[in-house]
């Protein structure tokens, strides 16, 4: 399931992104990359432990928190802290495949990446080229998203950045563990929560059948959660 | 799973099968009481008679008919039905029913996820004989009509009290689901309900609706045995 999901971040919010990311300072993005994408991996990042992202992190963190679909989508256990990123001119990333499991450096944590996250923080007329294309089994797929919007989409799948060719694309990314590990039962459990919000928008939530669909849809959770 | 589903047979249905157990002959119950065979006091047709099995298959027949039914037990294979005959004083103490049976005619075996007593006497005629059921919310009492079924999880504590006055003829029924976890199925057979209890109000072809259906037809897929 690839889900695109718009105005995580208002316009207020990305100017403020924007200013305190000018103002720090990047190193190599291939700090972060595992073995066989840091030989693919040709970007800028923000020290992940330094204030720039750790302040960034938090605001993201906050508005992921605010968003009903982000949350019915993911049904996030444990997000990694946010990462930043900078493609300028002839700045790419080649195709690879996320770490699977992921330690938050500083803790005992560690996460199973179960789905990947891309918030985008640059208009998209700002910069040419860097789409994020996703394969799939039956072929690919582009993203390119205005800022503010937010690709969330399965960490299982083989996908690249395209080469910038003018402006720069500056974006938040991050992988999260679901409390729902099995794609399937995780794209089902929002079909049935997208139906119920929309049913109790219609009949009232009071309604018998919109009662009992919730009932289903918490003992569902129940069955096939890791809390 | 506990249901009282009413009217799986129709009161004519019931006469006729009444009728063909009239002259029948009886053995021990305690014949197919598995591991409870102590525990159990009634007669029964022998299972593996003619009447016996026509007679089940007229009874399997008539519960695959019945939605409620279906939409409760979510049926791979029914075991041939029994019939059993509670005269004064008999009873079947708290058991708990075989995991598994083997049926000697076909050899076929199943895993019994469900159990379901239909009864053929009208609660008037007899006195005691109320099936008594333990499920995870605590023990319920069940003397249902004549043609009405009462379908539990196989693993649930169950027991006939014993009869004081008259007589008790019923039929029991062992399930095998396509859904093994009583959880599981219990889940799908609300969101059945939910279903039905839409439909009448919304249309089939809704956004909403095909996503529900979806669901169900989806959650079978994860869970279910074919």
């Amino acid at each position: 399931m690839l889900i695109c999901i718009p105005e995580v971040l208002n316009k207020q919010q990305i100017a403020f992104f924007r200013e305190t990311m000018t103002a720090a300072s990047w190193e190599d993005g291939r700090t972060t990359a595992g073995s066989q994408s840091s030989l693919v991996k040709n970007n800028l990042q923000l020290p992940q432990d330094g204030a720039a992202a750790r302040e960034l992190g938090e605001h993201v963190l906050q508005a992921l928190a605010n968003c009903p679909t982000f949350v019915s989508a993911a049904l996030p256990h444990k997000i990694f802290p946010p990462l930043f990123n900078r493609y300028g001119v002839g700045h790419n990333f080649g195709l690879h495949v996320d770490n699977a499991i992921r330690g938050i450096p500083g803790t005992p944590i560690r996460i199973r990446t179960d789905l990947s996250c891309t918030l985008f923080l640059s208009e998209a007329e700002d910069y040419d080229g860097g789409e994020l294309v996703i394969e799939d089994r039956v072929g690919s797929q582009e993203v390119k998203l205005a800022a503010g919007d937010l690709v969330l989409y399965p960490s299982t799948s083989l996908h690249f950045v395209r080469e910038v060719t003018r402006g720069a694309r500056v974006a938040s990314f991050f992988w999260l563990q679901s409390m729902i590990r099995d794609n399937v039962a995780r794209a089902l459990l929002f079909d049935l929560d997208q139906a119920i919000q929309s049913l109790s928008h219609r009949l009232g939530a009071g309604d018998p059948a919109c009662v009992r669909l919730t009932g289903i849809y918490h003992n569902l959770i129940r069955i096939w959660a890791e809390a | 799973m506990l249901a009282h589903i009413p009217g799986a047979l129709g009161k004519a249905e019931v006469l006729r099968l009444r009728e063909a157990l009239a002259g029948a002959l009886w053995e021990d119950g305690a014949s197919s009481g598995g591991a409870s065979k102590t525990a159990k006091r009634n007669s029964q047709l022998p299972f593996d008679s003619e009447l016996s099995r026509k007679l089940g298959a007229a009874v399997a027949s008539a519960l695959l008919a019945t939605p409620a039914f279906v939409a409760a037990a979510i049926p791979l294979r029914i075991f041939p039905p029994l019939f059993e005959r509670y005269e004064v004083g008999d009873r079947y103490d708290p058991h708990v029913d075989n995991a598994v049976r083997g049926d000697v005619i076909t050899g076929a075996r199943i895993r019994v996820d469900l159990s379901a007593t239909l009864l053929l006497s009208e609660p008037s005629e007899y006195d005691g004989g109320r099936l008594v059921v333990e499920d995870i919310f605590g023990s319920r009492e069940f003397k249902p009509q004549a043609g009405d079924v009462v379908l539990f999880s196989a693993g649930s504590l169950n027991m006939v009290t014993p009869v004081t006055r008259g007589e008790r003829l019923s039929t029991f029924i062992w399930v095998q689901s396509m859904i093994q976890s009583d959880e599981a199925r219990d889940l799908i057979c609300d969101l059945d309900a939910a279903l039905q209890d839409l439909s009448p109000r919304i249309d089939g072809d809704d956004p909403d609706m095909r996503k529900l259906s979806t669901v169900y037809h989806n959650l079978i897929r994860i869970w279910g045995e074919a």
